[in-house]
């Protein structure tokens, strides 16, 4: 490279090496002096010595350099100026008489004759070497002496120097200059007395030498890794001749100005470099190199960090507008319609194939409900009452008493039914769903009502009623908390949850997710039939001997199809989970309740939406789901906790395994 | 409503974020042969994976918790009602499984490049736990 762009490239190295790492190779020890913060020598792919520039020069450097000029032409200049300066205490006298001494340094210059010189010469080298008589001679050249003085004669220099200043005129010295040996000579030094014939081996690597300079500039720590670690911040020369090995101890005993002795009869010993390679220091390193990795990636951090909380916020905010308008809309809708709430939730009965709406229905809900604003299937099933079932597009409107409408709405005679409830609980749902369009805020909610008590067949074959159930479970298991969990396909994430802190009897405010609550009057039941579509059931209710469980849907916008599907699938889960061999009999035949809840949307909080039921399967799916039969039933078992712990050790296990093969 | 909806398909994604990144960088460090030089410099390789899989974890906790904070400070229901205790452990085990999931997969990639699209595309696909499931 011409000089000026390898001043450029050198003044990037320069800006670049801050808080980084920079290892650079280079031929030019010039390079190396200017831009290497430590110095690493090499030979024959050996690491000769590493330090900084000042250190390889006072190790390996052969001291200073003192020149003395004999030239009386600078002599003539320096007396002029001298006498410039005595003669006029005023500036512009003072360089009046520099000016003019210079004038008559280079008229002397030309009359110098070499003998002159000569003389000059031989009379500052007696000086010299009276003076500093260890200094040795380098170059005698026609004007100037060149001297090398070691380390270790460093007060003979400063006598030197102290004469030359004094009364250097006497000894024909004009004027003395020193410097510190070179990087080419600590090179030299350093390389110079290894010139065996490179091995077969060491040849390949090159037998050129190189410096490396390393510029942990600044924090210095950076990308340093496990090479800066051992005696970092404790900077020294470290020496590693084929002779010895000399740490901070061996300093000493390698004599000698050239710092390193040589006894060429001895073989270079293999690559012997090495360093503390404890497992305390790999791991502070690599954590170290983590971190300034990680402080490296801007946008990374922001997308971990920065990226979540905005979409918190988004939300949050998005959710302020939407539960704004919901509320307004409804809320003026329902007051106008409705000023009188009633206290008793509306009822849609669902018969059975022997339905007899005087004997089967509960009487609580056979109270006449007029409220249709309410929005979604009100009605209320009596002898007397007419009936109105607008169903849409799902089916023509019935109007009515009971029994008609019954005998009109199912089609008893069609195909065999898939479920226990069969073709007839889809189309109530789908007309559930068509009302639940137009109000989708009441409509995601939904009770099933059963009409006696089940008998939960997992530990619990006999219990017929609320009393003796929570009785036992308390009394025989101490479980304040309980958790009844169903699998439907993949799903289990509450579960394991649900099941851990029941078993670990965490006293947690758990509300809808994990589905614990008091046994004392509700048991949450938490079900998910898919990912795609979870939801949970709220309340499992057994008070009056009717179970009302609740259901929160979590897909609104797709709310139509969602009901509709998923509160058949759910009302056929929860026969044939909960009791797959009820009903024993034609008598005990369920009849199902679907019961419009209209005053649970609008007691709703603000944000009070069941994330947990969509996070929580999601994120405990992710490990493997080990459930098997205990009996004829499913069983969660806190195994799948171990096995979620046991995920990342295998996967690790296996990683390293493939990687190591 | 709206929101649930939006929450269901970015909840998992907002925990999921990580997941490309050290999955990245894993194979960045391969690519690049960084962890060979890292070796022969004397690296023993479960320093490796014990350091990269503790500081993806440190990462991760930090990113969760302030997630968590602000999820609390901005009263969402999920974060309020439920223990906090809980709603961490969930969120440790599924970072658990995440980090090991990545490591796992870094095996089968050859470019960061690839490993980090592919990375974004199984977190927001929705569907990279599906693998883990028996």
């Amino acid at each position: 490279m011409d000089p000026v762009s390898r001043r450029e490239v050198w003044t990037l190295l320069e800006q670049e090496k801050r808080k980084r790492c920079i290892v650079l190779t280079t031929h030019s020890m010039e390079e190396a002096d200017v831009l290497g913060d430590r110095i690493c020598i090499m030979k024959h792919g050996r690491v000769r010595c590493i330090g900084t520039s000042l250190e390889l020069k006072k190790r390996f450097g052969q001291g200073f350099t003192a020149t003395l000029v004999t030239d009386p032409g600078a002599r003539g200049g320096m007396a002029a100026a001298q006498q410039g300066t005595n003669g006029s205490d005023t500036a512009p006298g003072a360089s009046a008489g520099a000016g003019a001494g210079a004038g008559g340094a280079v008229e002397n210059t030309r009359i110098v004759s070499a003998r002159d010189q000569r003389l000059r010469n031989a009379k500052a080298r007696a000086l010299a070497e009276r003076l500093a008589p260890s200094a040795r001679l380098v170059r005698n050249a026609v004007a100037s002496l060149e001297y090398r003085v070691p380390n270790e004669h460093l007060d003979e220099l400063t006598a030197l120097l102290e004469e030359v200043e004094q009364n250097g005129a006497e000894h024909c010295v004009t004027d003395a200059q020193i410097s510190l040996t070179t990087l080419e000579d600590v090179f030299l030094s350093v390389t110079a007395d290894h010139e065996e014939p490179p091995t077969a081996d060491t040849a390949a690597g090159g037998s050129a030498a190189g410096a490396g300079a390393g510029a942990g500039a600044g924090a210095g720590a950076a990308g340093a890794g496990a090479d800066e670690t051992s005696d970092r911040g404790s900077p020294r020369v470290v020496v590693v001749s084929p002779q010895e090995r000399s740490g901070a101890a061996g300093i000493s005993s390698v004599g000698g100005p050239l710092g390193l002795t040589s006894d060429p009869n001895k073989t270079p010993k293999p690559p012997t470099f090495r360093r503390d390679f404890s497992v305390s220091s790999q791991f502070r390193a690599l954590t170290t190199k983590s971190i300034w990795v990680q402080s490296r990636r801007k946008r990374t951090m922001c997308f971990q960090l920065l990226l979540p909380l905005a979409m918190i916020v988004l939300l949050h905010l998005l959710q302020l507008v939407v539960t704004a308008s919901f509320q307004d809309i409804q809320g003026s809708e329902y007051r106008e319609a409705n000023p009188h709430p009633p206290t008793v939730p509306a009822s849609f009965i669902i018969p059975g194939d022997n339905f007899d709406p005087e004997n089967d229905c509960p009487t609580d809900m056979q109270k006449p409900v007029s409220d249709n604003s309410a929005g979604v299937w009100l009605y209320a099933v009596d002898d007397d009452a007419t009936l109105d079932l607008p169903l849409g597009a799902y089916g023509p409107s019935v109007a009515g008493d009971a029994s008609e409408i019954w005998s009109a709405g199912v089609d008893y005679s069609g195909p065999p039914r898939s479920g226990l409830l069969g073709n007839f609980s889809r189309d109530v749902t789908r007309m559930v769903a068509a009302k639940a369009k137009v109000f989708p805020r009441r409509g995601n909610l939904l009770v099933i009502c059963f009409e006696r008590p089940f008998t939960i067949p997992l530990a619990f074959q006999s219990v017929a009623s609320k009393d003796s159930m929570e009785k036992i479970l308390f009394d025989e298991f101490g479980v304040r908390r309980c958790v009844f969990c169903f699998f439907f396909g993949r799903c289990g994430g509450a579960v394991i949850v649900g099941m851990l802190t029941a078993l670990l009897r965490l006293r947690l405010r758990l509300h809808a997710l994990l589905c614990i609550s008091h046994v004392c009057a509700r048991v949450r039941v938490c079900l998910f039939h898919s990912r795609a579509s979870s939801m949970v059931v709220h309340d499992l209710d057994m008070t009056n001997g009717v179970f009302n469980i609740s259901v929160a849907f979590n897909e609104t916008l797709t709310l139509g199809l969602e009901l509709a599907t998923t509160s058949s699938l759910i009302a056929d889960a929860v026969f044939r989970q909960l009791s797959p061999t009820w009903p024993a009999s034609k008598d005990d035949e369920p009849v199902l309740l679907l019961q419009g809840v209209r005053d649970q949307p609008l007691a709703r909080k603000l944000n009070d939406f069941d994330l947990i039921s969509l996070i929580g399967p999601s994120i405990c799916t992710c490990g493997p789901l080990v459930c098997f039969r205990f009996g004829s039933r499913r069983v969660c078992v806190c195994v799948c906790v171990h096995v979620i712990d046991c995920v990342p050790v295998l996967c690790c296990a296996a990683v390293v395994l493939v990687d190591s093969l | 409503m709206l929101c649930h909806a939006l929450l269901h398909y970015t909840d998992i994604f907002l925990f999921q974020l990580m997941f490309p990144v050290i999955l990245g960088g894993l194979v960045y460090e391969k690519q690049f042969k960084l962890r060979e030089i890292m070796k022969m410099m004397g690296l023993k390789t479960y320093v490796y994976w014990t350091v990269t899989y503790l500081f993806s974890l440190f990462l991760y906790l930090c990113a969760t918790l302030l997630f968590q904070f602000m999820a609390i400070g901005l009263d969402f229901a999920f974060f309020t009602r439920n223990d906090f205790g809980i709603v961490f452990v969930l969120t440790f085990l599924y970072g658990n499984c995440m980090i090991a999931g990545a490591f796992l997969l870094s095996v089968f990639f050859d470019s960061s490049r690839t490993a980090i699209v592919f990375g974004c595309v199984v977190s927001s696909s929705n569907d990279s736990h599906g693998m883990w499931q028996a």
